[in-house]
């Protein structure tokens, strides 16, 4: 067991001292829609936001549009490498829906 | 119950109930934190079936050993400590059902894999403080009582996971444990996870948990005890994390600086875990 608990420790270290040791990254977030379908009134556009930055993005706001409409959404946090997702919904017909992330803050 | 008793003994019958006061009592001191936290209601209607039976199947055996080392009433055995699990349920259950059902949480016509969510959720932990009733509430007059003294290795390295899954199921729903992470860079991190070792290592060393044969020997007794605790403090918060659908959608490093952030209560929960227990 001591040479497994030194293993998961050195290795948790080493994960975190690796980081410790990259050039800053701040966050970088891009948003693709991954998904339209139709719902009971209107439609809903799925979103996956990634963050291509090691540091963290909170209170992400997410904006779509579609034809004329616009619908936006906010996400609390995309952890850093991370991806989370988030649905806009737009009445209507589906039709194609174009996402961008319009801003963050840091945690 | 062996001698040849009348049909009712009136003494044991007292006893049995006051056992059962006292699970009540520990169910509510540890069960509490977590009723009250809008968090864990969340995280109950929306863990999931897969989550809800992983969570259950790591329960029992928990229990099953805590009742093995604790247990709220004075019979031994495979059997009697099952017994007092199934006891230590039925009052976990019964404690988080009136308290959801008093405080608006679960309401008539809720969907019942929300409600029976909401409730395993909170009904594992209560059972906890259900077995730990008797060593946190009988006061003074039983000391001898508990097992834990003569608590194998393994059998110590199982109530240090128990002490660490109880800090970690209270801090882990809150969302502070992501933000802290967030928001500490990874030189932060690394400090607390020495000071987490070290503080670990004090507690395990100064409360004697480190067996005999270990006690004069500080360097043995880190390799023996401290690490492999920190490691399963890791694993638990890591496990609890996943229960609570906090694991996935970030990278390795900021996963692991949430485990390490968990991992500080965890540690210090399996280092006091002979305190409580």
């Amino acid at each position: 067991m001591a040479g497994l608990g030194l293993v998961l420790t050195l290795a948790a270290a080493g994960v975190i001292a690796n980081e410790a040791v990259q050039p800053p990254s701040p966050p970088d977030l891009t948003a693709a829609v991954t998904a339209v379908r139709p719902a009971t009134r209107g439609f809903v556009a799925e979103v996956e936001v990634r963050n291509l930055g090691r540091e963290t993005a909170a209170a992400v706001q997410v904006q779509g549009r579609a034809g004329g409409e616009t619908a936006s959404a906010s996400i609390d946090y995309v952890p850093g490498k991370g991806r989370t997702a988030v649905a806009l919904v737009f009445p209507g017909d589906p039709a194609p829906v174009e996402a961008r992330v319009t801003g963050w803050s840091e945690p | 119950m062996t001698q040849a008793a009348p049909l009712i003994d009136r003494s044991a019958e007292m006893a049995w109930l006051r056992d059962l006061g006292r699970a009540f009592g520990g169910a509510l001191l540890f069960g509490l934190p977590l009723l009250m936290t809008m968090e864990v209601w969340e995280a109950g209607a929306a863990m999931g079936p897969a989550r809800q039976l992983a969570f259950l199947a790591l329960s029992i055996p928990l229990l099953w050993g805590l009742s093995y080392y604790a247990g709220f009433s004075d019979q031994r055995g495979l059997v009697s400590d099952g017994l007092d699990v199934a006891v230590a349920l039925a009052v976990g259950f019964i404690t988080a059902g009136l308290l959801l059902l008093l405080f608006g949480v679960i309401q008539w016509g809720d969907p019942a894999d929300e409600v029976a969510g909401r409730l395993m959720l909170q009904a594992a932990p209560a059972a906890m403080g259900a077995l730990l009733a008797r060593r946190q509430l009988a006061g003074g007059d039983d000391d001898s009582d508990g097992d834990e003294d003569k608590a194998s290795y393994p059998g110590e390295l199982f109530l240090m996971a128990a002490g660490a899954l109880f800090l970690a199921l209270n801090m882990a729903p809150t969302e502070e444990m992501e933000l802290i992470a967030y928001k500490a860079s990874p030189l932060h991190i690394l400090g607390l996870m020495a000071l987490s070792v070290a503080l670990m290592h004090g507690i395990v060393y100064a409360a004697g948990f480190a067996g005999q044969e270990d006690h004069g020997k500080p360097v043995a007794a880190f390799f023996h005890y401290t690490l492999p605790g920190y490691a399963i403090a890791l694993m638990v918060g890591l496990f609890v994390l996943w229960a609570f659908g906090r694991v996935g959608g970030q990278g390795l490093g900021e996963l692991v600086s949430v485990v390490l952030v968990l991992g500080f209560p965890a540690a210090i929960g399996a280092a006091a875990a002979r305190l409580l227990v």
